[in-house]
């Protein structure tokens, strides 16, 4: 037994966590009840002033909400939900944060202990009693249920220890409902003497250290590739510091994004499939990579095929991630180091400055400054395009415009994903999310709502596809119910954009089953578009609802937006036709990859 | 009776490829193929790219000049002849001239320089084939590399199954782009040929190549770090590759 006895106390299950809670300072508590979460709900009734509730629509949405509250704050909060769908509903939830490493604890109820294998209301019995945790295990770091109210004291700190340290990752606690009823002997115990006395924070041995510096001193064309990794572990400080004082240019997967200033002259963009011209060809001719906290994903690199984004093995890469399992898992690493980025880099940094190492890349420099030049050349008219419907480049151009410099943009998936990957700009690091790894539809229209509650004070913005904003248009009412003034910005194409721009480049144009249009005759494509208004949804959920098709109205509807201080959904009417420009590809076999639209074609 | 003089008559001529061309597949031709005769697909291919005129006239020409003779089977070449006609091939393959840059130099110095940055850069080892037929065989990462100049893209069919059964690339650089080399892309439909060979034009700052064949990457890497150029990608061989399914276009563009 690990606790001390004087501490000892009678607790209902459901106490226990409250109680817990508390002592995580947990401001938020979301989910949405059912019979098996009612026991715990009752456990807060009397800390709502410490612990506030906050259940959107759907169970789904508030794990969402949770998932990027973790992002913007670092601090995992508890999401409820009751037995069965509430679950169910969760799962995608729980792996969209999995995926990303991000972070909350799911607490799903389960029928009594006395009822296991008894098939009673939504118990998932048939093949094993009880058996949420078999179905969610695959998306989470570790599944506990406890059938007793001791093992929650148990469970609690340890969920919280493997949310918080090394990569980050959603954590799930069952709790069948006699137990959140039961009383039982047991200690809260104290989080100080757990995650907070955990230093987690590995480094590299010396001789890696000293391996990478001189890696990189000796290469021509160095780049440092920053992923997710930078900002789960905090270090877009240090990566600038490092970067400037080795003066190497960076660039970042899609999940990096925002990692440094996007106007810093070191910043070549984003390498992806919709990437940024600059950071794609500069990736494919450099000669040593540095990738802090990347997966190499296949948008992130071209499905891995040589010559459209890399060059590897013949770029040598220099892989740093916390979690061994993504070294060297597509890529052969020429030095892999498992180790804290913060922490590595601070190595890096001190070992350069004392032994006085810094780099000169001039040629390297002037090639970049030809890449830029060419990918600005590109893209400044659209951004300035008069064209109606709206061109989506024009549409963020002016979002951006009008928004406050350290406004925080979550995009949602589709094809409204990749136009904010190419075309938002910020020189607030960390200020752009999206949902990369599982790429759940709707995290951004909610998880815009899970950055309010942690950064009231701050412009909260998202923008997505018409598709993504009808899963979860209820998070506008939520946003009413609890004052969380966001914008949404729906990119209105009267598609699922993203799918149907697969379908008409590599279906040979044959949509089927991703246009939103009534259905009148026999087949697909003889109804007329249609989705229903969205600003008048809005406005029925007591926001405010603007629907704008000229670009000239863009900037004064989210400026007024923004000024009203209430929730507001802006239908923006876009051109459907216009894709985003390929600056390398995506290749789902056996269909052959696409060829970049932009940027000489570099097959090998 | 062959007289390697005559030889030089071919250069005097308007267009002297043709002739090089034949005189190089027959050269192949009489190493690879088994009556020692020039494949009767390699002469279509011939005719397709230089015109049938002036592959006809080629053939008129060296067969006059006893440097190819006919039999039953089909053309080769010269048996007497075969090995001037091959250094004969090789000094003038040699002494190619390229601009690049501004600066003028041969492809005898492009190549060396080429393996030269390949041993720099990477852990290959190098062996000669034939220096002066400047044909290297490098092996890397356990793959093996054929690297060589060549005066016409014709005759790549003719070595590429053999390449695919020893798992060797071959890398083709020459003056092709200028010799309808277009007309060869039909043959990417072939895995062996797709996977195994490449052709590199650096006269025109050109390349056909989809291998695996990683130690390539350091072909456009050498010809940026030591030139500052690149190699591109001719439109109508990613056009066609689309047709055959091997990549698609997104009409975008
Ligand atoms: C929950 C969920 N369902 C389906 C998908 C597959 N999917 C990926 S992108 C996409 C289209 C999104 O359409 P929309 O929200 O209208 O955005 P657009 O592409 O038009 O910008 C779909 C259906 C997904 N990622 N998530």
């Amino acid at each position: 037994m690990i606790y001390t006895a004087d501490k000892i106390g009678k607790y209902k299950g459901a106490d226990v966590i409250a109680e817990y809670m508390l002592k995580e300072k947990i401001p938020y508590m979301l989910g949405y009840a059912g019979h098996g979460a009612i026991g715990l709900l009752d456990s807060f009734y009397d800390k709502q002033d410490q612990v506030k509730i906050v259940w959107p629509r759907i169970e789904t949405a508030a794990g969402f909400m949770a998932d990027a509250y973790f992002r913007i704050t670092g601090v995992p909060l508890p999401v409820y939900v009751s037995t069965g769908p509430g679950p169910a509903l969760s799962a995608c939830a729980v792996a969209n944060a999995y995926y990303d490493s991000s972070a909350f604890l799911l607490i799903t109820g389960q029928v009594t202990t006395d009822q296991f294998d008894s098939g009673a209301l939504q118990e998932p019995y048939r093949h094993y009693p009880a058996d949420y945790p078999s179905v969610i295990r695959t998306y989470v770091k570790h599944s506990f249920q406890a059938t007793t109210v001791n093992q929650i004291s148990q469970f609690l700190p340890k969920a919280f220890k493997l949310m918080q340290t090394g990569r980050p990752g959603p954590v799930h606690l069952e709790v069948p409902y006699d137990i959140y009823q039961t009383e039982g002997e047991t200690v809260i115990p104290d989080p100080e003497g757990w995650t907070d006395a955990i230093s987690w924070r590995t480094g590299a041995e010396p001789a890696s250290i000293n391996a990478i510096l001189k890696k990189l001193i000796e290469a021509k064309r160095p780049l440092i590739l920053a992923g997710n990794g930078v900002h789960v572990s905090g270090a877009r400080e240090e990566l600038l510091k490092f970067a400037e004082y080795m003066n190497i240019p960076v660039y970042t997967s899609l999940m990096g994004k925002g990692a440094v200033p996007d106007s810093h002259p070191l910043h070549l963009g984003v390498c992806g499939c919709w990437g940024h011209y600059p950071a794609v060809e500069a990736a494919r001719n450099a000669d040593v990579i540095l990738a802090l906290g990347c997966r190499f994903s296949d948008l992130h690199t071209a499905s891995w095929q040589p010559g459209f984004a890399y060059n590897i093995p013949a770029t040598k890469l220099i892989q740093i991630d916390i979690d061994p399992g993504e070294i060297a898992r597509n890529y052969p690493v020429d030095i892999g180091v498992v180790g804290d980025i913060k922490t590595v880099l601070n190595q890096l940094i001190e070992k350069a400055e004392t032994d006085g190492i810094k780099g000169d890349y001039k040629t390297w420099f002037d090639e970049l400054a030809g890449y830029k030049k060419e990918w600005n050349d590109f893209v400044a008219p659209f951004e300035v395009s008069d064209e109606t419907p709206i061109d989506p480049r024009r549409l963020i151009a002016d979002i951006r415009k009008a928004a406050p410099k350290d406004a925080i943009m979550f995009s949602d998936v589709g094809n409204n994903q990749p136009w904010i990957e190419q075309y938002w700009r910020s020189d607030v690091p960390g200020t752009h999310f999206t949902a990369g790894g599982f790429a759940a539809m709707g995290f951004g229209v909610c998880g815009v709502l899970g950055a309010k509650l942690a950064r009231p004070e701050t412009t909260c913005i998202n923008v997505c596809g018409d598709g993504g904003f009808m899963m979860m248009p209820h998070a506008v009412a939520t946003a009413v119910q609890y004052n969380l003034p966001a914008v949404w910005v729906i990119m209105n194409n009267y598609a699922i954009g993203a799918i149907r721009d697969l379908q008409r480049f590599y279906f040979g144009g044959r949509q089927i089953g991703t246009n939103f249009e009534t259905y009148e005759g026999t087949k697909y494509y003889d109804g007329e578009l249609w989705n229903p208004d969205f600003a008048a949804m809005a406005r029925s959920m007591g926001g405010d609802g603007v629907r704008v098709e000229k670009p000239a109205d863009i900037a004064p509807a989210v400026e007024a937006a923004i000024k009203s201080n209430r929730p507001t959904v802006i239908d923006a009417i876009i051109n459907r036709d216009t894709a985003v420009p390929l600056t390398s590809t995506w290749q789902m076999p056996p269909i052959p990859p696409a060829l970049p639209t932009f940027g000489q074609i570099k097959i090998r | 009776m062959f007289i390697e003089e005559s030889l030089s008559s071919i250069l005097q001529k308007s267009n002297p490829y043709p002739c090089l061309a034949l005189l190089e597949s027959g050269l192949i031709s009489y190493k690879e193929s088994e009556h020692k005769t020039i494949p009767q697909e390699l002469l279509k291919d011939f005719a397709c790219i230089y015109g049938k005129e002036l592959a006809d006239d080629a053939i008129k020409c060296l067969v006059n000049l006893e440097a190819i003779e006919e039999n039953e089977i089909g053309l080769l070449i010269n048996d007497e002849a075969s090995n001037i006609i091959s250094s004969w091939l090789n000094q003038l393959k040699r002494n190619l001239l390229l601009t690049l840059n501004n600066n003028e130099e041969s492809i005898e110095e492009f190549v060396v320089k080429l393996i030269s940055y390949l041993k720099e850069n990477t852990s290959c080892t190098v062996s000669y084939k034939s220096v002066e037929n400047l044909d290297f065989i490098i092996n890397s990462d356990g793959k093996n590399y054929s690297i060589q100049a060549a005066l016409s893209p014709v005759w790549l069919p003719a070595v590429a199954e053999d390449a695919s059964v020893q798992n060797t690339f071959i890398a083709l650089i020459g003056p092709f782009a200028a010799q309808n080399w277009h007309h060869m892309i039909k043959y990417y439909a072939h895995p062996q040929f797709r996977n195994y060979t490449s052709y590199y034009d650096p006269w025109h700052c050109q390349k056909m190549n989809i291998s695996r064949g990683s130690l390539l990457t350091y072909f456009d890497w050498f010809y940026r770090d030591v030139y500052g150029l690149k190699f591109f990608i001719p439109d109508t061989f990613s056009l066609a590759l689309q047709n055959m399914g091997l990549l698609r276009y997104n009409d975008e563009r």
